[in-house]
C-alpha cells in the first residue's frame, strides 16, 4: 500500500503566505530585464498544499521509516548508537541556528569555542596534533586526507608517489577516494585471520606508494596486531598511514591511531560519537593530522590568541577548502556536548562494552551461523557467513529481509565482499542485554524455519507496505522524478 | 553517562559467560605497544542539567539579540514556518540509517523521490540526485561530471562565483589534470569577450545565477556560446531566486547546482548544508552521489528503491564516479516539507518580497551621502553598496557594529574592498528598512 504522493494533492494556499498587490509586483519586475523573469507559462510546478495535508502527509511517512528510536539497528561499520536527545537541544538553540556563517569573530565567540575544542578533544582521544572539522562526511574526510598526504610529498620534491594501498576489505570509499586523486589503486590481500598480509603487503611497496590505508580494528571487526609492523614497512619506504576512523568505538580511550604510527585519519562523528544519522545524511568526517601535517589542513581552523576565539584564514601550505563556511555545525555541537557527557569514563566504557555487547552477540549467534575466524573473538563488530544455507537455497539477503518482520533492523548484508553471504553485526554499546537476547530470539527462530519453512524468507518480507521491490525494473524505468 | 543500560551484574554476568574475569580482558590481545598509557585529557564529565547550564553560559557568548543583519553570499535568512521543524525532528527520520533496506524505508525514500522531483520542477531540469553536502562540493563534482561527459580537460569558471566555491573546486583539481581557468567579470556581470574562444577546447562553462554580487546573469547567451563549442553550461543556483527568475533547465543548463539551504534550513552558522545537483536526462549515468528511483513489488504496488547504484562507491569501488556514500537525507527532508508548504505561489511572493524589500533598501542607502549602489538594476535580493573612498571603511564598520547593524559582507574581491554586499529577505519589515536607513544615514555622516 503506498502514500500519495504530495503533487497528488489538491492546492489550497496557505494562511501566512505574504502577498504582493498587482501593481507592486508590476514595480519590483520593472528592476530586471524581462527576459530573466519567469513567463506566464514557466510557472512552477509545485502545488501548495494546505498545512494539515503536509502534516498527514509527512507524519504518515514517518511510520514508514525505522530509527534508531524504533529498535534495534545492528549494521555492521555504521554504529548505530543511541543518540542523545540532550544533543539535539543544544544544537537546536536558536543561539546557534540563527548565527549567520560571516557573522565576524567577535559575535561568534561561543560556537568559535566550541569549534575549537571539540577539535582538541577529537586530537587528543586519537592522538594526532591537529584536527581539521570541515569535512562533510567520512567519505570527503578521506579526500582530504588524500590530498594532504599528496601535498605533504610534494612539499618534499618527492613526485613520483602515484599508487595508494589499500586491503581487499575495505570500505568502498578507500579506493574510490584513491581514484578521485587520480591514484593507482593497489590492493592488498588478507590472510585467514582477516589481517592484512605482510608478506603480500612487502611486495606491494616501494617509494613509488604514496599512502597505505588502513582500518582497525579491520572491517572483519578484528583487531590487526600486525599493525606495528605495517606502519614500520609503509614509513621505511616514506610512504604514510592512513586510518579509516569508522571504527573508532572499541578503541575509545584505551588504544589511539595517532599512538599506532598513522599520520592522517577521519573521524565519523556519526558514527563514534553519537549524532544522528538523518536518513542517511548530514554526517561530518573531521581529519586529524600528525604534526609534520598541520601546515596543509584545509582553512578556516579555530585558533586561540590570549582568550580570543579566531579564525585561521591564511597559510602558504594550506590545501584549500573542501566545503564552503566551516563544517557540519550542528554536528559538530553534538559531538561536543556527547564528549562533555561522558568525559574520559564515559568514553571508556563505551569502549569496552561495545566489545562486550558484540562478543556476547557472536557466542550465540555463531551456534546458529559459520564464523569465518574460529575461537578469534571480535571487536565491537564481527562477520558471519550464512553459506551453509545455500543447500535450503536461502541466501543473506533473505535472512535480512526475514528479521525486518521481526521488527528488527538486518545486519549489513554482503560486505566485507570476501566473505560469502556475509553478515555484518555491531551492537553497539546502548543495547542491553535484554535487546541482544530478543536479537538472539529471532535469528534462532529464522534459522529454524529455514528447516521448516524456507519460503517465509524467499518471499521476505511479509509485514511491511510493499514486498521485495524489483531493483532491475527500477534501473530500466529510470523514473526517478513525478 | 554513557547511555550504557547495563546494570553491573548484566557486565558481570556477561565476562563470566565470556570466560572472561573482568571487562578489561576483552583488550588482553591488543600489543602494550599501542595501548594508552594513561588517561586521556579531557574535561570531567557533566552531567545533562549542569552541562545544559553550561552551553547555556558558552551560547551567551554569541551576540544575536537585537541584532537586524544583511548577511547572505550562499547562506540566507529566509522564514520557516514551524511545521517544517515539527515534522522533520520526528526521531524516526532524525534517527533512521540510509534506506538501503527498502521495504522497510518506503517513508523516507518517497521523501527523497519527492525532493528529487521539487528540485526537477524549480530548475526546470530532468532528473535530481537525492543531494550532495553542500552547494561548493556540488559544483566540484558538477565540474568533475562535464569533464567526465565531454572527455575535454579544461574548464571556465566565472570569477564571479562564490569565492569558497571557487576555492573548492580548485583544491579538488589540485593534482588533477583538469585545468580551470577564470572568465573575467565586467560590471558586476561575467564578461563574455574571449568566452567564444576559451570554450573551443573547454568541458563547460561553469555561471552563478546569482552571482556573488547578486547580479542576475544572462545564462542563455552564455550557455548558447558554450553550446556552439561543445562545452556544457553548469549553472550555480540561488533556489529562492527561481520563485521568480527563468528556471536555468529552460536556458539551456546541461548541469544545476547550488545551496538548499535558503529551502527550510536555519543558517546554523554555514551548518545546514543542503547540495543541489541536477542534470539532463541523458546525462543520468553519469550523476554523482544517491538517487532514488520507483519500481513496483511482486504484487504490482508502488515502491522506492535507491537505484543506479552501479556509479557508487560500494559497487564500484574504484571506478565509482565518485568517492560519494552519504548525502544530506534530513536537510533534503526539510526542503521538500518547506516546499510543500510554500507552494508555488508561496515561493513567487516569497521572492517578490525579497526584491521589493532589495530595491526598497538599496534606494534608501543610495540617497545618503557617502554612499552608493554600485549596480542599481539588474539584482535579485543582494546588492553592493560601495562607501566612498574618502571615508574610512573600519570606521564605518565599528560605528555600525555600535548599532548592532550588520550593514552586509564586507566585500573582498578586486575593485569591491570598500564594499558590502547586501542582502535583503522577505523576512525584514518596511519599518525595519525605515529605521536602518534613518540609522545608517546618522553614521555615515559622523565616517571620516
Amino acid at each position: 500500500m503506498s502514500n500519495k504522493l504530495i503533487f497528488q494533492h489538491h492546492s489550497k494556499p496557505n494562511a501566512y503566505m505574504i502577498h504582493l498587490l498587482e501593481n507592486e509586483e508590476r514595480e519590483v519586475k520593472k528592476n530586471v530585464n524581462s527576459k530573466f523573469l519567469r513567463s506566464e507559462k514557466s510557472g512552477i510546478n509545485i502545488p501548495s498544499v494546505a498545512e494539515i495535508d503536509v502534516v498527514r502527509h509527512f507524519t504518515n511517512l514517518s511510520k514508514k521509516v525505522f530509527g534508531v528510536d524504533n529498535g534495534i539497528y545492528p549494521l555492521g561499520s555504521c554504529t548505530m548508537k543511541y543518540n542523545p536527545k540532550m544533543n539535539e537541544k543544544a544544537a537546536a538553540n536558536p543561539k546557534f541556528t540563527k548565527m549567520h556563517p560571516y557573522s565576524g569573530e567577535s559575535n561568534a565567540q561561543g560556537i568559535l569555542k566550541i569549534i575549537f575544542e571539540l577539535q582538541n578533544f577529537l586530537a587528543e582521544i586519537s592522538g594526532m596534533d591537529a584536527v581539521s572539522l570541515q569535512p562533510a562526511a567520512g567519505a570527503h574526510g578521506e579526500f582530504t586526507g588524500l590530498l594532504i598526504i599528496n601535498a605533504y610529498h610534494k612539499s618534499r620534491n618527492d613526485n613520483k608517489r602515484n599508487k595508494i594501498i589499500i586491503p581487499t576489505s575495505a570500505h568502498g570509499t578507500n579506493p574510490a577516494s584513491a581514484a578521485l586523486l587520480g591514484m593507482q589503486v593497489i590492493e592488498v590481500r588478507c590472510n585467514d585471520k582477516g589481517n592484512v598480509d605482510l608478506v603480500h603487503l612487502e611486495s606491494l611497496l616501494d617509494d613509488t606508494v604514496s599512502a597505505v590505508m588502513i582500518t582497525n580494528p579491520s572491517t572483519f571487526g578484528l583487531f590487526d596486531n600486525g599493525i606495528t609492523k605495517i606502519q614500520a614497512m609503509a614509513h621505511n619506504q616514506g610512504a604514510l598511514l592512513y586510518y579509516d576512523g569508522a571504527n573508532l568505538n572499541p578503541m575509545l580511550g584505551r588504544i589511539r591511531p595517532g599512538d599506532m604510527g598513522f599520520d592522517v585519519m577521519h573521524f565519523n562523528l556519526h558514527k563514534t560519537f553519537s549524532t544522528p544519522h538523518g536518513g542517511g545524511g548530514p554526517g561530518s568526517g573531521p581529519i586529524g593530522v600528525k604534526k609534520d601535517l598541520v601546515k596543509f589542513l584545509p582553512l578556516p581552523r579555530v585558533i586561540k590568541k590570549e582568550n580570543e576565539f579566531s579564525l585561521q584564514l591564511e597559510s602558504d601550505s594550506s590545501i584549500g577548502r573542501v566545503r564552503a563556511f566551516y563544517g557540519n555545525i550542528p554536528a559538530i555541537i553534538r559531538a561536543y556536548v556527547y564528549i562533555r557527557q561522558l568525559g574520559e569514563s564515559g568514553l571508556k566504557d563505551v569502549g569496552a562494552v561495545s566489545v562486550l555487547n558484540a562478543n556476547y552477540l557472536l557466542q550465540k549467534l555463531k551456534k546458529i551461523f559459520d564464523y569465518p575466524f574460529d575461537n578469534e573473538p571480535c571487536m565491537h563488530e564481527f562477520v558471519l557467513t550464512a553459506k551453509k544455507f545455500a543447500k535450503n537455497g536461502i541466501r543473506a539477503l533473505d535472512i535480512a529481509k526475514r528479521m525486518i518482520d521481526y521488527g528488527i533492523h538486518p545486519p549489513t548484508i554482503y560486505f566485507p565482499t570476501t566473505i560469502p553471504e556475509c553478515m555484518m553485526f555491531e551492537p553497539t554499546e546502548t543495547e542491553s542485554r535484554e535487546s541482544l537476547d530478543s536479537l538472539i530470539v529471532i535469528m534462532q527462530k529464522i534459522a529454524d524455519e529455514i528447516e521448516t519453512d524456507p519460503d517465509k524468507l524467499k518471499k521476505a518480507p511479509h509485514t511491511t507496505p510493499v514486498g521485495r521491490l524489483d531493483e532491475v525494473k527500477a534501473v530500466k524505468l529510470q523514473d526517478l522524478a513525478y | 553517562m554513557s547511555f550504557i543500560p547495563h546494570l553491573k551484574k548484566d557486565i558481570d554476568e556477561i565476562c563470566k559467560e565470556l570466560g572472561l574475569s573482568d571487562i578489561e580482558g576483552l583488550f588482553n590481545s591488543i600489543p602494550g605497544e599501542v595501548r594508552l598509557s594513561g588517561k586521556l585529557n579531557l574535561p570531567a564529565p557533566l552531567p545533562e542539567k549542569e552541562l545544559l547550564s553550561e552551553i547555556e553560559t558558552i551560547l551567551n557568548m554569541n551576540n544575536t539579540d537585537g541584532v537586524i543583519s544583511f548577511l547572505g553570499a550562499g547562506i540566507y535568512d529566509h522564514f520557516i514556518p514551524s511545521a517544517v521543524g515539527a515534522l522533520s525532528n520526528r526521531s524516526e527520520f532524525v534517527t533512521a540509517y540510509t534506506p538501503y533496506q527498502a521495504e522497510m524505508s518506503q517513508g523516507l525514500l518517497q521523501i527523497m523521490y519527492e525532493y528529487q522531483t521539487f528540485i526537477t520542477r524549480l530548475t526546470g531540469m530532468e532528473v535530481s540526485n537525492a543531494s550532495l553536502y553542500d552547494g561548493a562540493s556540488a559544483t566540484f563534482e558538477a565540474v568533475k561530471t562535464a569533464a567526465h561527459i565531454t572527455g575535454r580537460k579544461k574548464v571556465i569558471m566565472s570569477s564571479l562565483a562564490h569565492p569558497e566555491y571557487i576555492d573548492v573546486v580548485n583544491t579538488g583539481f589540485k593534482y588533477s589534470d583538469i585545468k580551470i581557468k577564470f572568465a573575467d567579470n565586467i560590471n558586476g556581470l561575467t564578461s563574455q569577450l574571449s568566452l567564444d574562444a576559451e570554450l573551443q577546447d573547454a568541458a563547460a562553462i561553469v555561471i552563478a545565477q546569482t552571482n556573488y554580487l547578486g547580479m542576475i546573469e544572462d545564462i542563455k547567451e552564455i550557455g548558447d556560446i558554450a553550446h556552439k563549442n561543445g562545452a556544457l553550461l553548469i549553472v550555480i543556483t540561488y533556489p529562492i531566486s527561481l520563485g521568480i527568475l527563468e528556471p536555468p533547465g529552460n536556458l539551456g543548463a546541461d548541469i544545476v547546482v547550488g545551496e538548499g539551504q535558503c529551502l527550510g534550513l536555519e543558517p546554523a552558522f554555514g551548518g545546514n548544508t543542503l547540495g543541489i545537483f541536477a542534470a539532463k536526462k541523458e546525462y543520468v549515468r553519469y550523476i554523482p552521489g544517491r538517487i532514488v528511483g520507483k519500481t513496483t513489488d511482486a504484487n504490482n504496488n508502488d515502491g522506492y528503491v535507491l537505484t543506479l547504484q552501479a556509479r557508487e562507491q560500494h559497487i564500484r569501488r574504484a571506478k565509482a564516479l565518485s568517492n560519494i556514500c552519504s548525502n544530506q537525507a534530513w536537510c533534503a527532508l526539510n526542503a521538500a516539507i518547506y516546499l510543500s508548504l510554500m507552494g508555488a505561489n508561496g515561493l513567487k511572493q516569497t521572492a517578490l518580497k525579497c526584491m521589493q524589500n532589495a530595491y526598497y533598501l538599496a534606494d534608501g542607502l543610495d540617497k545618503i551621502n557617502g554612499l552608493s549602489v554600485k549596480f542599481k538594476k539588474g539584482f535579485f535580493n543582494e546588492f553592493v553598496l560601495s562607501l566612498d573612498n574618502t571615508k574610512n571603511f573600519e570606521m564605518a564598520q565599528k560605528l555600525l557594529e555600535q548599532e548592532n547593524i550588520v550593514l552586509g559582507l564586507p566585500l573582498k574581491i578586486k575593485g569591491f574592498e570598500l564594499s558590502w554586499l547586501v542582502s535583503v529577505t522577505e523576512t525584514k519589515s518596511k519599518s525595519v528598512l525605515d529605521l536602518v536607513i534613518e540609522k545608517v544615514g546618522e553614521i555615515i555622516k559622523h565616517v571620516k
